[in-house]
């Protein structure tokens, strides 16, 4: 396969099959708003830290690696200490706020990684349709993931002939003009891009409606009753 | 023998520009591979574009079996007969995996599923690429991504390929692969090019674009 020094944009956390892996992506999308939801609305540290364990179960239930899990969250308390640095003496509240801000973008990012983290994206755009979200608005998702990689790399790119030509960063006009040229670039680049993609679609007949190939869950015998119960205990807290 | 493609008189100017040509002619048939060369910017691209309905001629007509192309259900005619291979396979393949992206023309033309899965298994079978249908396209190197926007064509069975500089960035492995994967299609092909060696061992015969003109070289 094609390497390079480009991050993955692959989110397969696991390797493993799992009940989570099993059940249907819209059931996985619902179950992750609900999460989320849940999450920004209660306000109590008690529900919080409820939803946090509720975020592990779910981290354990999807089998996700622990290295991949460590990873992620060292880079999400890269930016939280900035938050612990400032926020606590910026009023009476602060420590509080802080800590429930903690616990929230935890809780959030493990739900995330375990149910959507298991998921593929051909999955996850499957999902969105079966629930009804508008193509247009899949269709945008989708581009955007298909060719991020794309945009990234024509950036590395440009980046790299700059300094080539012995570009250097500096506080100064001329910095900021090559930044400007950089992003103009880019820009043009993304533009001529997205026609011939859209020729190439229109060559093969693309008519508005994307054929996404079906990804039918293959829930086991008991996975049914494993997700009512994980609804059943997200209702029960947002209700208590 | 009664050519499969015509182009009879076409011109076509871009915007503020020069005329690129000026009543181009030229035939394409059901058999046989050929190229077609000539220096950056003299039309090859632009060429392939006119054939495929992406841009209009300013004058003249394209006729597909005899009957011309005039209406956007003719174009579509067409593009189901005709393939084009971009010059980026980035630009060609667009799905979550190249399987979806396999199938994603031949879902279009309206196939049933089953139908659909056959055509694109047959297709990554002559190609040599069935291990990489569930790979997604950016995984892919500069050679496979080559091969999986030549199977989504081919999946969709037509009659006649364009080619626009296949072997742009390949290294030696996937140049020669592409090679020989090209000689063994049973299927015509215009190939344009500047890869001189790439066009002696696919092609037999071809044209010089020239100054807006096609001039034939044996």
């Amino acid at each position: 396969m094609h390497s390079n020094n480009l991050p993955s944009l692959t989110y397969d956390f696991n390797s493993s099959e799992s009940f989570l892996t099993r059940i249907s992506a819209s059931a996985k999308i619902m179950l992750v708003l609900a999460f989320a939801l849940c999450i920004a609305l209660l306000s109590s540290v008690s529900a919080q830290l409820f939803l946090l364990g509720y975020s592990f179960m779910l981290i354990f239930l999807a089998k996700i690696q622990l290295r991949a899990l460590i990873k992620r969250v060292l880079s999400l308390d890269g930016f939280l200490i900035f938050l612990w640095l400032t926020l606590p003496f910026s009023g009476p509240h602060g420590v509080e706020l802080a800590l429930s801000i903690t616990i929230r973008t935890h809780a959030a990012v493990f739900a995330f990684m375990a149910l959507l983290g298991t998921t593929s994206m051909g999955e996850l755009l499957y999902g969105l349709r079966a629930l009804a979200i508008p193509q247009k608005l899949v269709l945008l998702l989708h581009f955007t993931y298909r060719y991020a990689r794309v945009f990234v790399e024509e950036a590395e790119k440009i980046y790299t002939s700059m300094t080539l030509r012995m570009f250097h960063p500096s506080l100064s006009l001329g910095t900021l003009r090559s930044y400007g040229n950089l992003i103009g670039m880019l820009l043009v680049r993304s533009i001529l891009r997205s026609e011939r993609v859209a020729h190439a679609m229109e060559l093969r007949g693309f008519d508005g409606s994307f054929h996404f190939l079906e990804s039918p869950a293959s829930p086991k015998e008991g996975d049914n009753f494993r997700l009512g119960v994980l609804y059943i205990l997200l209702a029960g807290c947002f209700i208590l | 023998m009664t050519s499969f493609l015509s182009l009879q008189n076409i011109s076509f100017a871009y915007p503020s520009s020069e005329p690129l040509f000026s009543r181009l002619n030229l035939n394409l048939y059901r058999e046989g591979k050929i190229f077609i060369r000539g220096r950056n910017g003299a039309g090859k691209t632009t060429l392939f574009s006119l054939i495929m309905g992406l841009l209009k001629p300013t004058e003249g007509s394209i006729l597909l079996e005899g009957n011309p192309i005039k209406t956007k259900k003719d174009i579509r005619h067409l593009r189901r007969k005709v393939g084009l291979l971009f010059q980026d396979p980035d630009d060609q393949l667009f799905c979550p995996t190249l399987l979806d992206d396999i199938l994603f023309g031949p879902l279009n033309l309206g196939m049933e599923k089953e139908e659909a899965m056959d055509s694109a298994m047959k297709a990554m079978k002559v190609l040599n690429i069935v291990s990489l249908a569930s790979y997604p396209p950016y995984a892919l190197s500069g050679g496979q991504k080559r091969l999986g926007a030549l199977a989504a064509l081919l999946s969709m069975k037509p009659e006649l390929l364009l080619l626009d500089e296949p072997s742009n960035g390949l290294d030696e492995e996937a140049w020669e692969n592409l090679v020989s994967v090209l000689q063994k299609l049973p299927i015509a092909l215009v190939i344009a090019s500047h890869d001189i060696p790439f066009l002696e061992q696919v092609t037999h015969k071809g044209y010089e674009m020239k100054k807006g003109y096609l001039l034939s070289l044996n």
